[in-house]
Order: structure tokens, then sequence, then C-alpha cells
């Protein structure tokens, strides 16, 4: 718990990461509270204010059937957060997984895992959720773990020269000249020392996650409607584009917005967890 | 040499950075004078600002300005003064640089030649720069500059590199050349012929330089007037004989202490160690930049006024108590009584060989012949209990692998045995008893580990009888006897100083109670005062366990203060193995002749002879079947060289491997000459 | 350059084609839905599916059906469109080549604006213009091509500014000049974004190289500023700058699929998208081979050329 405000204290002193993790907390709060929050039923029509152009009433202007933008955003927050978040998780613990065992490992059996997981990456990113897409079928869940495997390979390789690179280390020659046994070695010398470049890699990795999902959903073969997914909301403003900016404005500034968060935090945890900069 | 005008003059230079807890005091202070045809050294230990000096000169600082003040004159030219377009034409055309690393400081996209002529075309423009070129590549002393011209800098060597980067500053002839460590990357008998070569050069063509090192050796081979710095601030100048036979500054005379000489073995000197703290760089300077650490501080007397540089004696010095100081007698710090080693072996190793080589899917599948460094040849060697044996060489010789091979972490064939029984598989008992200490302790320390955890964990594997409050009571026990209080338990490693990590890696190796630690180049990269004080804890260990120490090291200068007996690498052979007793006196294998002949020291009581090695190590990537030593050999005999050498034994555990015959061995000159007046109280 | 590591390369270039198709053909495989079953509709007689599974080749084993895909795509036979009846290759050809008229103008567009962006943002480090150039690069990786499309949409095509067709595509053999006005959209979004990931690349190698031990030797050996930058900042941070572009062009392929999408262009994208939509499975194979080995040839070449430029790389 001391640690984790240590580096939340750090991560203050740092501009991104300042940045970063205040938007991040907002966020959260928007994640948590959304629904509640938001001033108008994000579903209820306003034929009287179709195309409203932002006002008092409605903050951020109206959609074709007069829903109120901003309310439609702040519930969508949760579902686009929460699920790139899962989407990563997944990308992140399969790829880690593999990237440190073969790692660590080394020799043939690495050159073998290594060879495929860059063959694997050999197929542009959306292009392998596309893929993956079409196996499932399109729905937000299968979207969702369409992004993860396809984040897998490069999480994998990231991992992996973490790995190789901490297993040069005189301290793990150290534990191996000890005869400390392979569990010691994999779980208490390496894994600890690997995790700060593996968590900011994977922070930068949910910015691209907020980003595909809005994008699978933009070509319907993510979040199914009436969801307020931003992606969608912006596929669905297709059919009115010339009347109004606003409903393509308002999704598209959240997902920026969400990106750049997820990026400036992963920024200045990268500065912060660099060991050799002191941190802790 | 007084009267020659000034090529540079610093007056009342200061200089400091912004840090995160205010302005950070860099430079206090300086004024010094470098005269036409004279180098002057500059020596500090790490933290020092040496460098910063050199930087302040090339007008590049390293850090965000807050404060500068003074001057610094190039032959009447304030540099401080100049804006970026004069400064442009003053680098390299009236002053220049040579750096430390020649491995970063060259374009790695840019041929050798193509270096020169862009700093020649800048600044002369013209034409024949090729043969300028070529003209300066010879200079240096490169061997078919022809072909240096059109070499990148990853083909050529790192002593090679270190030349074209001399040439490139000699270049324009400048009036003042800064030498910013050239010699501390390279190997020994590299940084030798270096040295050799910037030392001609000044007589050939008198060139001015300040030459910066942390090596007083170093410095005192090259220099006519050395300054010693810390914190910042110049505490003494003088000339290198008068201030290595008396240095006045407490600082100078604790540095120099701590510093081993060759005459040591006979005089029986002791290192001392320094307690020196770091120079307080924060807030109003002390009137006195040492009082924080000078055991002869007076405040009434070293308070009253800023301590300034005052010519005494021939000298300058920052001091006002120097008359006390010299007649203090500096304490004598008791060393424990050398350890008499049992005479039965603990460790034999004898045909051990290791091979590295990595081949990967695709070679095998192509049947590529698959390319092999032979890293350790046919190597025999026997430890005693208690005994310490020096294992010396450069940089590729094997001494590493050999530590490797020890521990478990190098696949070796031959025979190992400890104790008498032959260690088939390197099982918990024998782990237990052989550790290692790596030189590296930032990278030998898990930094997210407390030092609690980093040494309970020998305890756990090793003495496993031990109740979990035995452990924690052992590990306070270990702190005590490597000198560092038992809070520190609860420490991350990366809140401890360079000393203090490696004394924890010490800590941890001997935790388990082992028979035999390995120290791998434990104490390189630490300045010489901390040096000092591992070697000696190392000694008190000993005195005190019995524990027998294989010492690698490319420092030969400690080995008289540590070793019972040394063992000389090179391209992974053992050449010779001695007493080091007899280390003052013929016979010696030829390399182990240049090798010792090429350390510096500031020793007024010998001198080194000088011999020189030239020609660059070979990669020993298939079997030599002759003398490893044969392609670079000043006292090679000729082609029967190319076949194996017999090992002479001169008795007493002395073995030499070479062609040359015992007779002739036995009476090569020594590479010492020790003076009259220690060898007579001897006779 | 030497021979071996030219076949090395190659061979790795091979292998990634095998895993790839193997990985292409494999997802289609466990398809849900059974290509008889989507030709004939929901009500077929069992005895019609089994016809046509036969005629189709379907109820031959996976490996079999593998090599009968494999073997026709090396031959440039990528079997018959379910949703059209037609060939699926020239289908494909004529779609890729337009997506590579598209691309390739982008990339040119991006390697020309994006290095001297990345170089000046590195030389004015911490300045205005470094901070300007900075905050529209972080804005730019952080907006899908999507958004940025259908807003450059929406500004340039609509009714008020109307400078560009929202739509369609011409040929250049047809009308050069209109062609233009119709790929300018798509190029434009792609432009943006792209210099967006690779301006920051080039920053940020470059403000390595501006700290390294020889552009300082080289600066305090009283080179010109212009030598300084350009013969040795700028030339060692090119280098890693090409691997990275190769990098990029998956992002540039995935940024095309959305960009066709959304600006109707006819090209790879939109008949994957349309495949995927329709279940067409011998166009969803080819499209999705086609362009990840674009991705695996463009790597390629940017390793062999970052070989043919370093002179250091021949020796590992």
């Amino acid at each position: 718990m001391r640690k984790l405000f240590a580096i939340l204290g750090a991560l203050m002193r740092n501009p991104q990461g300042a940045l970063g993790l205040v938007l991040f907390l907002l966020l959260l709060a928007l994640v948590v509270l959304g629904p509640v929050l938001a001033p108008a039923d994000p579903e209820s029509f306003n034929y009287g204010a179709r195309f409203a152009a932002p006002s008092l009433e409605f903050p951020l202007g109206t959609d074709w059937y007069g829903r109120d933008l901003l309310s439609r955003v702040m519930s969508g927050a949760r579902s686009t957060v929460l699920l790139a978040l899962l989407a990563t998780g997944i990308g992140t613990v399969a790829g880690a997984l593999i990237g440190v065992l073969s790692g660590y490992l080394g020799g043939g059996a690495d050159e073998v895992v290594m060879r495929l997981n860059d063959a694997v990456m050999a197929i542009p990113g959306l292009l392998f959720a596309l893929m993956i897409i079409a196996v499932l079928g399109s729905s937000s869940i299968n979207a969702v773990i369409a992004i993860g495997i396809a984040q897998t390979p490069g999480m994998a390789r990231v991992a992996r020269s973490v790995t190789l690179q901490v297993r040069a280390l005189d301290y793990v020659s150290a534990a191996r000249a000890r005869g400390e046994p392979t569990s010691w070695i994999v779980l208490a010398e390496i894994l600890p020392n690997t995790i700060a470049p593996i968590i900011v890699e994977a922070t930068i990795r949910v910015a691209f996650a907020v980003m595909t999902l809005a994008t699978l959903s933009f070509l319907g073969l993510g979040a199914q409607p009436p969801s307020p997914e931003w992606g969608l909301m912006i596929a669905e403003a297709r059919s009115h584009l010339f009347r109004s900016p606003w409903p393509i404005i308002v999704p598209g500034a959240a997902i920026a917005l969400v990106a750049v968060t997820f990026n400036l935090l992963g920024d200045g945890l990268r500065d912060v967890l660099n060991p050799r900069s002191g941190g802790h | 040499m007084s009267d020659t005008p000034p090529v540079l003059t610093i007056e009342n230079y200061a200089l400091s950075y912004a840090g995160p807890d205010g302005p950070i005091r860099i430079l206090d202070d300086i004024n010094l004078t470098i005269r036409r045809g004279e180098i002057l050294g500059l020596v500090g230990e790490s933290g020092s600002a040496k460098s910063s000096l050199a930087n302040a000169i090339m007008r590049d600082p390293t850090g965000k300005v807050v404060h500068e003040s003074g001057r610094i004159l190039l032959s009447g030219t304030d540099l401080t003064a100049l804006g970026e377009k004069a400064l442009q034409k003053v680098r390299g055309e009236r002053i220049s640089m040579v750096f430390q690393n020649a491995a970063t400081a060259l374009d790695p996209t840019q041929t050798l030649g193509d270096h020169l002529i862009e700093t020649l075309a800048q600044h002369r423009g013209g034409s024949g720069l090729r043969a300028k070129t070529l003209e300066l590549l010879g200079h240096v002393g490169l061997p078919d500059p022809e072909t240096m011209l059109s070499r990148y800098p990853h083909e050529v060597s790192g002593g090679e590199k270190q030349r074209v980067l001399l040439a490139l500053a000699l270049a324009c002839e400048p009036e003042l050349i800064v030498f910013d460590e050239p010699t501390s990357a390279l190997d020994a008998t590299t940084g030798a012929r270096l040295l050799d070569l910037v030392r001609g050069l000044q007589h050939e063509t008198g060139i001015s330089g300040l030459f910066i090192s942390h090596d007083l050796g170093t410095v005192a081979e090259i220099a006519d007037r050395i300054a010693v710095i810390y914190g910042g601030r110049i505490v003494e100048i003088a000339e290198p004989g008068p201030l290595f036979a008396r240095p006045r500054h407490p600082y100078t005379r604790a540095l120099l202490s701590s510093l081993p000489r060759p005459s040591d073995s006979l005089t029986g000197r002791r290192l001392a160690i320094s307690h020196a703290a770091p120079a307080p760089r924060l807030g109003m300077p002390p009137p006195c930049i040492y009082s924080a650490s000078c055991p002869h501080h007076l405040p009434e007397l070293c308070d009253a006024a800023q301590v300034r540089l005052q010519v005494r004696d021939g000298r300058q010095l920052a001091c006002v108590r120097a008359d006390a100081v010299e007649q203090s007698r500096s304490e004598a710090t008791e060393w424990p009584a050398v350890t008499v080693p049992v005479d039965q072996p603990l460790i034999e190793v004898s045909g051990m060989d290791v091979v590295y080589g990595r081949t990967s899917l695709l070679d095998r599948i192509a049947r590529r012949p698959i390319r092999r460094t032979r890293a350790l040849v046919d190597t025999s060697l026997t430890l005693r209990p208690g005994e310490t044996l020096a294992i010396v060489g450069e940089s590729g010789c094997g001494k590493s692998t050999l530590a490797r091979a020890l521990t478990g972490l190098a696949p070796y064939s031959g025979t190992l045995s400890l104790d008498g029984t032959t260690v088939d598989e390197m099982d918990r008992a024998y782990r237990s008893d052989v550790q290692i200490i790596f030189q590296n302790p930032d990278s030998s320390l898990n930094p997210r580990h407390t030092i609690a955890t980093i040494l309970l964990r020998p305890l756990k594997l090793f003495r496993p009888e031990l109740s979990r409050r035995e452990r924690r009571e052992e590990v306070t026990k270990i702190l005590e006897r490597v000198r560092l209080p038992a809070e520190y338990a609860s420490r991350f490693p990366h809140q401890l100083s360079g000393g203090e990590k490696q004394r924890i890696a010490i800590a941890r190796s001997f935790a388990a109670n082992p028979k035999v630690i390995i120290c791998d180049e434990i104490t390189s990269g630490l300045d010489a005062s901390v040096q000092a004080a591992i070697v000696r804890l190392l000694r008190d260990i000993q005195a005190e366990t019995g524990v027998a120490l294989i010492f690698i090291t490319h420092d030969l200068g400690v080995l008289r203060h540590v070793a019972h007996r040394v063992a000389v690498m090179y391209l992974g052979e053992i050449v010779e193995t001695r007493d080091m007793a007899s280390l003052d006196h013929p016979p010696y294998h030829p390399y182990t002749e240049a090798l010792m002949s090429s350390s510096p020291s500031i020793d007024p009581d010998s001198e080194t002879t000088r011999i020189r090695l030239t020609g660059e190590l070979p990669t020993r990537s298939e079997a030599l079947p002759g003398c490893p030593f044969e392609s670079r050999c000043p006292r090679r005999l000729g082609e029967i060289c190319k076949t194996p050498p017999p090992l002479h034994d001169f008795g007493n555990g002395h073995r030499i491997l070479c062609h040359i015959d015992a007779r002739t061995l036995a009476e090569m000159p020594p590479v010492w000459r020790f003076s009259k007046t220690i060898m007579e109280p001897l006779s | 350059m030497s021979v071996t590591f030219l076949i090395r390369r190659l061979f790795y270039l091979v292998l990634t084609a095998i895993v790839v198709s193997m990985i292409v053909f494999g997802v289609t495989q466990v398809l849900p839905a059974n290509a008889a079953q989507m030709i004939l509709g929901e009500y077929a007689t069992e005895e019609a599916l089994a016809v046509l599974n036969a005629r189709l080749g379907l109820d031959e084993p996976a490996v079999v059906q593998y090599w009968h895909w494999l073997s026709g795509a090396l031959t440039g036979d990528f079997g018959t469109s379910l949703r059209t009846s037609q060939p699926v290759a020239p289908v494909i050809m004529e779609a890729f080549g337009r997506s590579a008229l598209l691309a390739g103008f982008s990339l040119g567009l991006v390697v020309l604006i994006s290095i001297p962006l990345g170089a000046v943002a590195a030389l004015r480090r911490g300045r205005a213009t470094d901070l300007a150039v900075s905050f529209v690069s972080y804005l730019g990786v952080s907006l899908p091509e999507f958004v940025l499309a259908t807003l450059l949409l929406v500004w340039l095509a609509g009714p008020s500014v109307g400078l560009f067709p929202a739509s369609g595509y011409i040929s250049f053999l047809v009308d050069p000049l209109d062609a233009l006005h119709h790929i300018a959209l798509p190029v434009i979004t792609l432009t943006i974004i792209l210099t967006a990931h690779i301006s920051r690349m080039v920053r940020s190698e470059m403000v390595d190289t501006l700290g390294s031990d020889f552009v300082r030797a080289a600066r305090l050996r009283g080179l010109s500023r212009r030598r300084v930058i350009v013969n040795h900042a700028l030339r060692n941070s090119l280098l890693p700058a090409i691997t990275v572009i190769a990098l990029d062009v998956g992002y540039l392929i995935g940024g095309v699929i959305v960009v066709e999408e959304v600006f109707s262009f006819p090209g790879l994208g939109r008949q994957l998208i349309l495949a995927i939509q329709n279940r067409d499975l011998p166009m969803l194979q080819a499209g999705a081979l086609v362009m990840a080995m674009t991705y695996a040839v463009a790597n390629l070449l940017a390793d062999l050329a970052y070989a043919a430029l370093d002179k250091r790389i021949q020796f590992e």
C-alpha cells in the first residue's frame, strides 16, 4: 500500500503523469457514477429538439431523436472503458505469460515460440480482430475477445524482451549460482522486475483497445444498437451526416479523451517506474 | 617553463546547476593556469566534478546552469563571453577534446577518414585534406593509414578508435587539448601504449593539455603538474614528484594513503581507509570544502575565512593547517595478520575447458559451421584452505569465465574436485561451500528485494536448521560483520551507496559459511578509498573464518594487499602461477612482465620497467595450437612459438608456460627497481 | 549485405507466409455457419446440402481442403465468391491496386511531412514549436481513423464547404484530376493519423541521437550546426525510423480498411468488410492473406534497407 502511494506521489510530480492520473480518476468516477450523474435519460426521445446545438438544456447538443448527447456519452463510458480494460487484460495476461516463460526457458523452445509469434504479428491488428469477429460473430463481448487475442503477440514480444534483459542480470546469475529452484527465480527474481515495463505497455495498449473497440462498433461488428457505445453512436450518426456535427464530435471527442488519458498515464508511469530513476 | 605565456587561465570560476532541492554547487573558486607545452593533470574521485570542469572549458554544460561567474581565458580570449557562433570557430580549431569512451564518440555511420576530413574541411578548408588525414593517422601510430581511412568505427579495436579520437583532437593543431579520462575504458597494456603516444607527441610538438583522470597513477605518467580536486574545489596543485613524496593537503594525503604501491611488499605499508564523505553541494559553501571530513579540522582556524589556494613551498595549497597536518602521523591502520594457508588442496581444477557458441535453428538446418569461442583452455589450478589466489588478466582473458564455470553458471569439461571429492554435479553442498560475488553490485542485488530478503535467501537454502528467529538474528550479525547498521535490513539496494551495496553482496556470499568465495572484479568501478575498505573487509573476514578466496582483478596494484598467490591469464589460458612473495623477482612469463610494467604507479620508491605490447588481442575462435601469446610477444623466439609451449617449474608452485628456456627466463631484469632508501634497511 | 542475411530473412518471410495462411484458413474453418447452408438458405434439404458440400469439397478433411486452397492461392486462384459467384482473384487484384494507390500516396506524404516535423520538434525540444507538434501528434495518436474521417467528411464534403466529393473512386487512367479530387479525403485522413505516429517516433529517436556522445563530439570539434544535425544526428535517427515506418504499415492497413468504409472507396478493405458481413469465405481468405503478406513484405524491405544502410548489421 505504501508503495502504491509512493508511485502515485511520484506520478503527481510528473507533468504527463499528473494530467493522466487526474483524467483517469475523473474517468473512473464517470464509469462508476456516469448513468447516475447523467442530467437526462440517455434513451428518451425529444422530437422538439432534434439536432440541437449545445445549450443550457442540452450541454452538448442532441442527436436525430433529440436525445441528450452528454447523457448518452456519460452512460456509454462504462461499457467502452470497462470493455477496453477487459480486452487489454486478456492480451496482457496471455502475452506476459507466453513472453516471460519463453524468455526464461530460452533455447529451442523460445525460438519456435517467438518465430510463430512474429509470424502472427505479421497480421495487422485490426485485420486480425476482424478475422476473429468473422468467426465469433458481431457483439461487444466478441469484440473484446478479438482485441484481447490480437494484442497477445505484441505483448508477448515486449514481455520476452524485458525477461531477456532481466535474465542476463547478475542477481539472476547469483540466484542460479546459489542453486535456487526455478520457481523462485521466475517468480521472485525475474517477474517482479518485468512487471513495471509490462504495466506501462498495458496502459498504453488500453488506449489502442478503446480506439479499436470503437472502430469495430463503427464497422457494425461490435456493440449493437441501441447501445450508447461511442463508436456505434458515430456509425448511426452517419445517416444524418450533414444535419448537425454534434452527434459525431461529442462521441469522437470522448474516445480521443479516453485514449489521451491512457497514453498520458502510460508515459507518466514509464518515467516513474523506471528503477534507474530511483522509483520503488 | 614558468615564463612561457599561459595557454589557459581560469580565474575565480564558479558554476551551479539547477537541482530538485535548489541550486547544486558544481565548481567553486577554480583558479588555475596551463602554460604553453605543459600538461596539467586533474585528479579526483567520483563526484569531484572533474569532468564538469572539462565541460565548462569546452562551454558545454551538462546541466541547467543557474549561476556562473569568473573567467576562462584561452590565450587571452574569454571563452565564457563567446556566443555560439564564435565558440564553433574556437572548438576543434583552438581547443579540442579527447573523450573517455571512443566506442560512442565516433559516428557509427561514418568512416574514420570522413571524421577527420570533415573536421579539417570545417576549419581549414581547401585541398589536400586526404593527404593531411593520412599523415594524422600515421602520426597517432595507426599502422596502414590507407586502410584505416575507409574503415567504420565498429571495424577497429577500442585502442585504435581512441587513437582516431586523438588524431581528431590534433587535427587543427589546437592551443589546448582537454583529455577526459582517455585511458579509463582501455585495458592496461592498451592504455599504457596510448599514454606513451601522448607523451611522445608532447615532446615532439609541445602540445598543451588538461588531462583528467580518476587514477593518480595514469596522471603521474603524463602530467607536468597535478591538480587535486575535491567537491568542486581544487585543494592542491603540485609537481608529481613532490606531490607523491610529500602530499600536504589532508585530502591528498588520505587519497594517496589508500593507493597501493609496488614497494608495499617490501616496506609492509598498509592501505589506509579514508572516511572522506561526499562534499556538501547545497546551500552556502563551507569556508574549507574538506572540513566535514577532515580529521584536523579546527573551527576557529579553518572556518575563519574562505580557504583558498595559496602558494607554499613551490606548490599551491588550500589548507590553513598544513604544517600541523604534516607533523601529525597518519594513523597506521591495524590490518589483520596474513593467514597461513593449510597445505592441502581445497579446490583442484584440471584440464578445464569452456566453449561458448550459439547455434540457431536455422544454422542447424543450413548445416553451417558453428562459430565458437574457446573462453577457457585446458586450465588447471589448486586452491588451499585459507588462501587467496588472485587471477589477473585483461578483458577477454577468460578470468570471469573461470568464475562462472566454478559456480555452475557455465558448462565446462574437465575435472573439478572439492575437498578431495570429484564434483560431478553442482549439488547444494557444493553451492553452499563455493560462493560468488559479482563485479557490479547495482546488478547483482535484486532492486525489488529488501536487504533482509537478499541476506535471508542463502540462510534459508544452506542453513535450513536455523529457526525463523535465528535467521533474523543472523541477518543482524552478518550486517554487523560488514560494518553496516542493523536498520539496513529493511532498506532497498537503491537506498545504499556503491560501497555499501558491495558490502551487502559480500555479506550474502559468506552468510552460508562457505569454504571458498570467488570475487569477480569486486573492486573495479569503486573509488580508491572505497576499494581499500573493501579489500580490508575481505582480509578481516578471511582472518576470522579462514575462508579461501579467488580474487579476480585487472588491477595489479591491489594484489599485493590481498593475495598469497597469483595466476596470470591470457586468451583463456593460465600462462603463469606464482607466489606473491616472489613477485619482485624474475623469472616472469613475457606476458606477466608486459602486464605488470603497464600498470602505472605513483610510488616514489620504485621505478617500473617499460615494456609495451603491439598488435591487437586475437579472438580465440578456433583451436590455437601454439602459445596463446605468440602474436604479440616481445620476446617471441620464432616459428617454435606456434607449437604448444612446455611448462617450466621453478619450484614453490611457480610455473611458467613458455618456450623460452628456464635460464633465460630467470635472467630477465626485474619489473620494478626499488630506491636505495628502502632497499638498504632490508639488506 | 551478406548472402546469408538475405537468405535468413527470406526464410522468415516464407515461414510467416505459411503461418499466416494457416491462420487465415483455420479461422474461416471454424466459422459456425456452413458455406453450403449460406448459399442454399435456411430451408435447403439435407440432400441438396450434401451435394453442394461435395461439389465445394467441404466434406473432405481440413488438411486436404487447406492444401487445395493453398495450391490454388499459389497459382492465383482464390476460388469463387459465395456472394457474387464470380472468381475472387480478379476482384481482389483490382481492389488491391486501388488500396495500394491510396496507401502509397499517404505513405509518401507521411514520410515527406513527418521526418522534418519530428526532427524540428526534437531540435526545438521544450520550446513552443515542440510543444505544438507534440500536442497535435498526441491528439493524432489518440484519435481513431473513423472519427477523423467522418469529421473531415462532414466538414470538407458538407454542403457548406463542399471542397471534395463525399465518396466514390475515379480511375487515374480516366481522369487524373478528378481521380485526385476523389482520393484526396481518404489520403488526408490517413496522412494526418500516420504523421502523428511517425513524427512522434522520429522526434524521440532524434532526441536520443542528439544526446549521444558522437553528436556531442561532433559539436565540440567545431563542426557547423547544419553539418552536426544533417550528417550526424538526422542520419543516425533515420535508420531506426525506417523500421518504425515499416511497423506502422500495419496501422496503415488497419486505417485503409476503415477509411475505405467511411468514404465508400472500392478497395481491399471494403471488400473485406463486405466479405465478413456476408460470410463470403473465399473473399475473406484472399483479402486477409493479401493484406497480411503486404505487411510482411513491407517489413522485409525495411530490414533489407536497414541492413544496406547500417554497416554494423552484417556482423550479426
